[in-house]
């Protein structure tokens, strides 16, 4: 889902830009005020396993790939701002190192994938296990919906930046529903492998998901 | 325990080649690719980056080329997050 340099028009890309930093900033802000030593360690395993993750490419029958973006899956152990930071940092990588997602799309790369899907991702975790009885089902249950729900609506975000675009000829109406029912249906595979991760979790260290969030 | 999740991290940058392999024999795009046929836009790439589509250029094999990016990218972003989690922690005095 990273948008290569080309697809977004100027406005579109400030615009996302700015709403990323303002999050990034946020976030900056509240892990100052949060983290602890024992949240070090976990930030950077999460982040390195994030981006290798991020390599492997899923080939699906329709012709068409996925691969997991993990952005709920950030959000679920580090808390919706911690999330923002681990894909802001993978992000940036991604972008700088290895040309994948274009320095304009940056920002709004940083929103879709970071901002919304880890901040999305958290709150639907939190509220479907809420709701199922906060017991190790219910939170995998929950790491399902997060994961999936927040791709999809990432997703939707990348198909109204591209689709309002003068660049794609304004072509919200099929950037939109392109790219939100592909990934409604993909996201499923990313809710699997979030909830999957979690009851792991959940498992062998469920102490590392009682870490306080940064939020 | 973090140990293994780096090993987990490392394991599956190994495997990233098969899975590419895989993708090229069914002929994958991305949806967003589709998205950009259908409408018929094309990339204006207006950055260099050093290791392109996740290439070490001059490694000519690309499995091993893309092993290696993927070792160099999995260290690089820990060690980002390692030293902005250091710098964090410590501003709480």
């Amino acid at each position: 889902m990273h948008i290569p340099d080309g697809y977004l028009d100027l406005t579109i890309a400030t615009t996302f830009y700015l709403l990323s930093a303002i999050f990034v900033v946020l976030a900056l802000w509240r892990a100052r005020k949060v983290l602890e030593d024992r949240h070090v360690p976990l930030l950077g395993a999460i982040s390195a396993a994030i981006f290798a993750a991020q390599m492997l490419n899923w080939p699906i029958p329709g012709g068409t790939s996925a691969h997991l973006v993990g952005g709920a899956l950030a959000g679920i152990y580090l808390g919706p701002l911690g999330g923002v930071l681990v894909m802001a940092i993978v992000l940036l990588i991604q972008c700088l190192f290895f040309g994948d997602g274009g320095v304009t799309a940056l920002g709004a790369n940083i929103w879709n994938m970071g901002v919304v899907d880890a901040i999305v991702g958290y709150y639907v975790y939190k509220f479907v296990s809420r709701a199922l009885g906060d017991t190790p089902k219910a939170k995998a249950v929950g790491a399902f919906f997060g994961g999936w729900i927040g791709i999809t609506l990432g997703a939707f975000f990348c198909g109204v930046e591209i689709g309002f675009s003068k660049t794609f000829l304004y072509s919200y109406n099929i950037t939109i529903p392109v790219m939100t029912t592909w990934h409604a249906a993909l996201g499923i595979i990313e809710g699997l492998i979030t909830a999957f991760v979690v009851a792991y979790t959940l498992r062998v260290r469920p102490d590392v998901l009682e870490l306080p969030k940064v939020g | 325990m973090w140990m293994k999740v780096l090993v987990a991290a490392v394991i599956m940058v190994l495997l990233s080649p098969v899975f590419a392999y895989a993708c090229e024999l069914t002929g994958y795009a991305e949806p967003l690719e589709r998205s950009a046929e259908i409408v018929g836009v094309e990339e204006r790439p207006m950055y260099e980056a050093p290791m392109p589509d996740y290439l070490i250029p001059g490694v000519e094999v690309e499995a091993v080329s893309g092993i290696l990016a993927g070792l160099v990218g999995t260290a690089l972003v820990a060690v980002v997050a390692l030293v902005l989690g250091r710098a964090l922690r410590a501003g709480r005095g």
